[in-house]
């Protein structure tokens, strides 16, 4: 295993205009512009690359990109989702924190092949005290005149703007986010259209994670194909990992995918587990995917390999658990924690989610106060979850149930 | 001079966010609750009032567009406020002990105190916001430091 901190993105980290630029920076709009680089080229080159959206879903960047109408007379919009909000994840954090410009190029470039003139961030509120950062290192590209006007002589022009949430969960759901920018609820909306062809306003609209859009510029000067080579096939490229939990040293980690299994990223880089602490199990993508338990942690960090057992690297979030000394209860405090998250943040737009979720929660107390078996409450959420899965706008209400089912499942001898 | 009052201030405010999304008065709403709540602590039904008339919005739809998000609030706090996350990395740093502590001090603290959903600082668990500031660590002692300064 690479145990390196330092792969794609972390080498790029850089909180300092000019020295990004000496690391390189802006060299990849630099290179599009003065060698009239086509947009339909980019999109082939991020197509080569292989990347896959970094914010959850894992759906390809550069085949998102191409469905994007290629007529220049329809305004179209970038928009960066900086709304990370599934538990556990605090890695696009410190993208915005450590490399703004990194972001900041990629969002230019991608503007630039879908042919957005102006994109927005779409910032969560709980990172409001990032604010006047970004702010800040927008004005500093504009000075530099890689945004604006006409940049770098050619005939392209864009504009950064920021859009501040105001706290839901749900609009890190693509079009959920695209509503709450209208000035709306966060409700997702029914697909399709997707917002490729009807975004915000109803216009065409790519909506993209903010570590997905950091990776840009990096495709750009190494190319798609070199890209490609670091990592495996259908999971190229690094990852950020946002670890947390019980090891005793948290953080964000870049890792290769592929190249890391979740044991190592446990040991090597969260340095093992607490002392005190029994370990159970791993969350490895966020609080949406299922569980996997301590004898199934030699599993390879990527897409695929994740998918096999029934869960995903989501949001890169790996939150390690498991309970103090001999309180094996706290088990069923951390389930609860994670169901109360999700009928919390149900939007309430569709209505097998929005009671399915309350309704996951009241099962969950029912085996807390021993009224029925463990064996049971994943029967019955089994049975509602048939009548969740698929016949909602997102899939808030259907991970609620899997990810409880998993967990009750997997943990029935501790629980019991 | 004769300074702005407060509420030529918030109208102002309101007319440059207008500006800031190039005249689009459906995508300023959102930043525009967000300004209202942060200046004046909750948002009031004069200011619903006000914001419909200047984005010409219905109000209806600027009071189902409000309740939905967490952080925009139709009640007035006293105090400042620090949110505590509860969220699952959180929990397995003890968050749950100290909502519990905050509990029961509730009536001896300077601060309003709310619970909220992952907050994004996992590393710093368990953590919470102050006036949407990071408080990393929090313990007893951070608590009460805190009250003191506030």
């Amino acid at each position: 295993m690479k145990k390196s901190e330092f792969l794609l993105i972390k080498k790029k980290y850089s909180d300092n205009i000019d020295d990004y630029i000496e690391k390189g920076g802006f060299s990849s709009l630099r290179k599009i512009l003065s060698d009239h680089i086509s947009p339909e080229e980019i999109i082939e080159e991020v197509k080569k690359s292989g990347l896959r959206g970094r914010g959850g879903a894992g759906f390809y960047t550069g085949l998102k990109w191409s469905f994007v109408p290629r007529d220049r007379s329809i305004k179209k919009f970038l928009i960066c989702n900086a709304d990370e909000g599934e538990p556990g994840t605090f890695k696009d954090r410190d993208i915005l924190l450590y490399a703004p410009y990194l972001l900041i190029e990629g969002m230019i470039i991608a503007s630039y092949a879908i042919g957005a003139e102006v994109s927005y961030i779409y910032l969560r509120k709980e990172y409001k005290w990032l604010l006047n950062r970004l702010e800040k290192a927008i004005g500093e590209v504009q000075e530099k005149g890689f945004l604006g006007e006409k940049i770098l002589k050619s005939d392209f022009s864009h504009r950064i703007k920021i859009f501040m949430g105001a706290g839901a969960y749900i609009c890190g759901e693509e079009t959920a986010l695209l509503e709450s920018m209208e000035g709306k609820k966060g409700f997702p909306r029914l697909k399709p259209p997707y917002p490729a062809t009807f975004g915000l306003f109803g216009y065409p609209t790519v909506v993209n994670n903010v570590e997905t859009l950091a990776n840009i510029p990096i495709i750009v000067e190494m190319g798609g194909e070199n890209y490609a080579k670091i990592g495996i096939p259908k999971s190229t490229g690094t990852r950020l990992i946002a670890l947390s939990g019980i090891v005793k040293k948290k953080g964000v980690y870049e890792v290769e995918h592929g190249k890391v299994t979740l044991k190592e990223i446990i040991n090597d880089f969260g340095n093992g587990v607490k002392e005190g602490y029994h370990l159970l199990g791993v969350i490895p993508g966020g609080v949406s995917a299922p569980p996997l338990t301590y004898d199934e942690l030699d599993i390879s960090y990527d897409f695929e390999s994740l998918a096999e057992k029934g869960t995903m690297t989501g949001s890169g979030a790996v939150i390690v658990f498991g309970y103090k000394e001999d309180k094996k209860g706290e088990l069923l405090k951390i389930l609860e924690s994670i169901v109360h998250f999700f009928k919390d943040e149900s939007c309430g737009k569709c209505t097998p989610c929005r009671e399915g979720t309350w309704a996951i929660y009241g099962i969950l107390e029912k085996i807390k106060n021993k009224e029925i078996l463990v064996r049971d409450g994943v029967e019955m959420i089994s049975s509602l979850n048939s009548k969740i899965k698929g016949l909602c706008a997102c899939p808030l209400g259907e991970s609620c149930a899997l990810v409880s089912e998993a967990f009750l499942k997997k943990f029935e001898d501790i629980l019991k | 001079m004769k300074s702005l009052s407060s509420s030529d201030n918030i109208r102002s405010k309101i007319l440059e966010i207008i500006e800031y999304y190039n005249g689009n008065t459906a995508l300023s709403l959102i930043p525009v609750l967000n300004m209202i709540q942060d200046t004046e602590g909750y948002i009031k039904k004069e200011r619903i009032k006000e914001i419909a008339e200047i984005l010409k919005i219905n109000e209806n739809r600027i009071y189902e567009t409000l309740t939905f998000y967490h952080f925009l609030t139709l009640d007035k706090s006293e105090k400042r406020i620090l949110y505590v996350c509860r969220g699952i990395s959180c929990l397995l740093e003890g968050a749950d002990e100290i909502i519990e502590y905050l509990k029961d001090n509730r009536d001896r603290l300077n601060f309003d105190f709310r619970e909220c959903e992952c907050i994004g600082l996992c590393d710093f668990a368990p953590a919470g916001l102050f006036d949407f500031n990071p408080v990393k660590n929090l313990d007893v002692k951070k608590i009460k430091e805190l009250n003191e300064k506030v």
